[in-house]
């Protein structure tokens, strides 16, 4: 099984998120609220791959994926960020920030599975 | 998926409480956190239209439009989530 963790501070997207992804009987899925409860699921659970939301309160998505790249124990899962601003630049940014992939939100909950598990593969 | 869907419709009339709200109190940070989250989920819905209003409108707080402007786009949104269909 690929462990997937999303980390949205909305209720519905992690819900909505959890059902697509486990259209994949491949995947086990865990979600968490915020940033720094993604990372302490991230460092105990050690997902194959993170699916960030990009603007929570608090520690938001790129604050949150520098916290795991300084993490030895994180710092090699792979992170994908989810947001709404998909503008080039925006999604430029976003990548040069170190994450593997951009992905717009709202996604399209019957082709998310198939898409990340093309990120795994890459 | 369904269930979600309803809860969907609910939350889509309180958001439209909240919105109208907060125009009426000039109170941008709950119309940012508002309009910012039905952009992320309107679409899943099927509500496409709710979603690029609600991006509109979060975009524009975020640059700092004018009072006018806000409005307007908030006004917008008021009247497609008036459009969206009660729960079922």
């Amino acid at each position: 099984m690929d462990r997937i963790l999303y980390i949205d501070d909305e209720a519905d997207l992690r819900e909505i998120a959890t059902i697509s992804l486990e259209l994949d009987p491949g995947f086990e899925v865990r979600t968490a609220a915020s940033g720094s409860d993604g990372l302490e699921a991230a460092r105990q659970w050690q997902p194959a791959l993170i699916l960030l939301d990009v603007m929570m309160p608090g520690m938001d998505g790129p604050a949150t994926l520098a916290a795991l790249a300084a993490n030895p124990e994180t710092s090699a899962i792979p992170v994908v960020f989810i947001t709404a601003k998909t503008h080039p630049r925006h999604v430029g940014d976003l990548k040069a920030l170190g994450a593997r992939a951009v992905l717009a939100k709202p996604f399209d909950p019957m082709t998310l599975a198939g898409t990340v598990r093309g990120l795994l593969r890459r | 998926m369904e269930t979600l869907r309803r809860r969907f419709h609910v939350r889509a009339s309180d958001d439209r409480a909240g919105i109208a709200d907060a125009l009426r109190q000039g109170d941008r940070g709950r119309l940012l956190v508002l309009a910012h989250g039905l952009a992320g989920i309107a679409g899943i819905f099927g509500q496409g239209d709710v979603g690029n209003r609600a991006a509109a409108l979060e975009n524009a707080v975020e640059q700092g439009a004018d009072e006018a402007m806000v409005q307007t786009l908030g006004d917008a949104l008021v009247a497609a989530l008036d459009g969206v269909a009660p729960a079922g």
